[in-house]
């Protein structure tokens, strides 16, 4: 168990590489930057949560970071099928988007979005802001079947 | 004119009646009547309905010309008596109504085209209003993220390269961030001024004494180091949506506290005045204070009337404040003089009224 343990995972499925590299800067200063595995599209999220292997994927996520306006299949999409899904539908899922629009917040709570975060233009806040939702959702927070 | 026997038959005829079915008196006398309108039966039911009632009054019928045209009139009729006292017939007068006909067919015209125009006009407004959602949608979403990646990578070099860099290049970096900074707060202000038209309004009963008060200190809270002297008068209350004049009293109270850096101590003080319908609320401060002669740029988007050295600001302020107020057909104005303050007075009826249709940006 405790291999799997320090395998966890934050999923980060964004499309934007730069939003991606400060994501990960800022996931290093929480010493979880080996930990994310990005997904630069939904599509390429659908194979990897609901494809071959999806078990063994899926077994090692403890996080999901989230943007919403992703080419191909968009984040809402992907929320959808993640909890329609009995294996990925208790998956803690974090919105992670520049969209301030009450309607995609209120869209992404209804599919059951486990958080919703806007990302702040200007770079201290928006390091501030996913190191510490890092260190929340990675170290504190208790999901179904973990042993501690 | 027309005389009609108690069998139905024309006793006789006046020379507009001859005029209007185009046949000569003599013709006319002893025919059935009703064989000169357009709807016979209707013309017989009228005939009836005046021995059964004794008159009748703006029967509209059809007259037919010997020529074929038709000619629309209202006839009045009564039924008279011979000299024994007894039913003879009925007297019928008609009144030529073919204009007022012609000008009712204009006027459904009229209703349908209009009818048919404000239908198109509002499919138009609603794309048009689509078309503004996603654009806003779009502003949010696609001009920030490359702002965040010009803040970010400019902090990525100096945190990497900063040893590299002397005093100005690292000066430079700092003023490239400070300005993706300020544009992302100008595209969030123009984002909430246009989210504005579309909010929904939640019309309450709003004491202004209290937004005026707890705004005031909350901002007053942010300037521990600054003298400032606030007072509010007894204000009345209104109808309105709360959260929405909460934005107009820290607007313009956020300004007074903002134009008022220079003075010690700043004095702000609030008040009103009942006119009418509709109470006045002033805020009036002994700041920089604004050149009437742009008055009429205060509540333009994006207009200052300041440098950003002297006074920083999106210039959005009071343009918000203005739309919230018109929201709530109130009217905002500003007077002043340089250096002698600034006195910013809104209205705000008393009682509630509907918000306008159409309100949108």
């Amino acid at each position: 168990m405790t291999a799997i343990a320090t395998e966890t995972q934050v999923l980060l499925i964004e499309d934007n590489p730069a939003d991606a590299e400060l994501t990960m800067d800022a996931l290093r200063e929480s010493h979880l930057e080996n930990r994310v595995l990005w997904l630069k599209d939904g599509a390429q999220a659908i194979d990897h949560l609901f494809g071959e292997e999806a078990a063994t994927h899926i077994q090692r996520i403890k996080l999901i970071l989230l943007d919403l306006q992703l080419p191909r299949v968009n984040g809402l999409e992907v929320l959808r099928r993640i909890r329609n899904e009995t294996q990925t539908r208790r998956l803690p899922v974090v919105i992670l988007t520049s969209s301030q629009e009450e309607s995609d917040v209120i869209r992404a709570y209804d599919l059951g979005t486990n958080s919703y975060l806007v990302k702040p233009v200007d770079y201290d806040s928006f390091i501030t802001i996913v190191k510490e939702l890092g260190l929340y959702w990675m170290l504190l927070n208790k999901s179904p079947g973990e042993s501690k | 004119m027309i005389n009609i026997r108690q069998d139905g038959t024309i006793q006789d005829v006046n020379e507009a009646m001859v005029m209007a079915t185009g046949m000569d008196r003599k013709q006319l006398i002893g025919q059935d009547f009703s064989s000169y309108f357009s709807d016979p039966e209707k013309a017989r039911m009228g005939y009836q309905k005046v021995f059964a009632d004794g008159f009748v009054k703006d029967y509209e019928l059809q007259m037919r010309h010997r020529s074929g045209s038709l000619l629309n009139v209202l006839f009045n009729a009564r039924i008279f008596h011979n000299e024994m006292g007894d039913v003879a017939g009925i007297i019928a007068v008609a009144r030529d109504i073919s204009e007022r006909k012609r000008l009712e067919r204009e006027l459904n015209n009229l209703n349908e085209s209009l009818e048919k125009r404000v239908t198109e006009r509002t499919a138009e407004l609603k794309a048009a209003n689509e078309e503004l959602e996603a654009f806003s949608y779009s502003v949010s979403h696609d001009l920030r993220a490359p702002l965040r990646a010009v803040d970010g990578f400019s902090r990525k070099v100096m945190l990497a390269y900063g040893d590299k860099l002397d005093q100005e290049g690292l000066r430079m970096l700092g003023v490239v961030r400070q300005n993706a900074v300020r544009m992302g707060k100008l595209i969030d202000d123009l984002l909430a001024f246009s989210r504005l038209g579309r909010r929904e309004m939640h019309f309450v009963a709003v004491s202004m004494q209290d937004l005026a008060e707890s705004s005031a200190t909350d901002l007053i809270e942010l300037e521990p180091e600054r003298q400032i002297n606030f007072s509010c008068e007894a204000i009345p209350p209104c109808q309105g949506d709360p959260a929405m004049l909460k934005e107009v009293w820290m607007n313009l109270l956020s300004n007074a506290i903002k134009f008022t850096r220079q003075k010690n101590p700043a004095e702000i003080h609030v008040g009103s005045r009942i006119e009418g319908e509709f109470a006045i609320y002033w805020i009036q401060d002994n700041g920089a204070g604004f050149d009437m002669a742009y008055a009429d740029k205060l509540f333009g988007v994006f207009q200052r009337l300041h440098s950003q050295e002297e006074f920083e600001g999106s210039g959005v302020g009071l343009a918000l404040s203005q739309r919230i107020i018109h929201r709530h057909h109130g009217r905002i104005w500003g007077e002043s003089q340089i250096g002698q303050g600034a006195t910013f007075s809104f209205t705000l009826p008393l009682q509630r009224l509907s918000p306008p249709p159409g309100d949108h940006p």
